[in-house]
């Protein structure tokens, strides 16, 4: 791996972490329920990313299934939350 | 193994490691973009919007990085790393669609005036339904 796309690939997995952490405060700070559950899929993507160049970084095409992983998980449990936000005040 | 593949890598040409580069930077500014616009904006029907950027032009550029990199390293087209964009496009909107729902029916229960009158509107309009609630 050549110096720039080693100096380029540790830029992009700083930024991804800059992205996480704003994220990370409209989780920590979002007024209501679906704020957070938003914030937390955007976490969920933003990892899923860093995974991603992480593969690209090592080599390994290993860190694709767990990419497609953390995407699939991602997927279902904003669904599921956000199903939960609507029946759990509907029963109650 | 591992010698074969530091030799490989140090075998690509200048052009792939420029365009490899941008993809990244590409992808992982966007992802910052979205992340200050979920931060930034005012309510909740604003930050679904930004929340999507990841989702399209981080991904596509990542994996397109993805997918030219190992193209030029392990010889042949590897379109592995594309699964993940084939696959995202069709989960996220189904997950935005029931949290835009579920807020729109917690704000009305809060009883906001907008917020009712725009899911009494909806459904009528969309589908042609007498329920209020669109039934999900």
């Amino acid at each position: 791996m050549s110096p720039l796309l080693q100096l380029a690939s540790l830029a992009t997995l700083i930024l991804l972490v800059v992205a996480m952490a704003l994220a990370l405060a409209r989780v920590l700070r979002g007024p209501s329920a679906q704020d957070r559950v938003l914030a937390l899929d955007y976490l969920y993507v933003v990892a899923m990313l860093v995974m991603l160049v992480l593969g690209l970084r090592s080599g390994g095409t290993m860190y694709f299934e767990a990419a497609l992983i953390i995407a699939l998980f991602g997927y279902v449990s904003t669904a599921v939350l956000g199903k939960f936000l609507l029946r759990g005040e509907i029963i109650e | 193994m591992s010698a074969e593949v530091f030799l490989a890598h140090s075998l690509t040409p200048l052009w792939v490691d420029a365009l490899v580069s941008l993809l990244l930077l590409n992808g992982a500014v966007f992802c910052v973009i979205g992340a200050t616009g979920l931060l930034r904006f005012p309510h909740f029907f604003l930050r679904a919007h930004p929340a999507a950027l990841p989702y399209t032009m981080g991904t596509w550029s990542i994996a397109a990085a993805s997918v030219v990199w190992f193209s030029a390293t392990q010889g042949g087209l590897s379109i592995q790393p594309w699964t993940v964009v084939v696959l995202l496009p069709i989960g996220a909107p189904v997950a935005v669609v029931f949290l835009a729902r579920a807020a729109l029916f917690r704000l009305r229960r809060a009883g906001h005036k907008s917020a009712a009158a725009a899911g009494d509107s909806a459904p009528v309009r969309t589908e042609g339904s007498t329920s209020g609630d669109g039934g999900r």
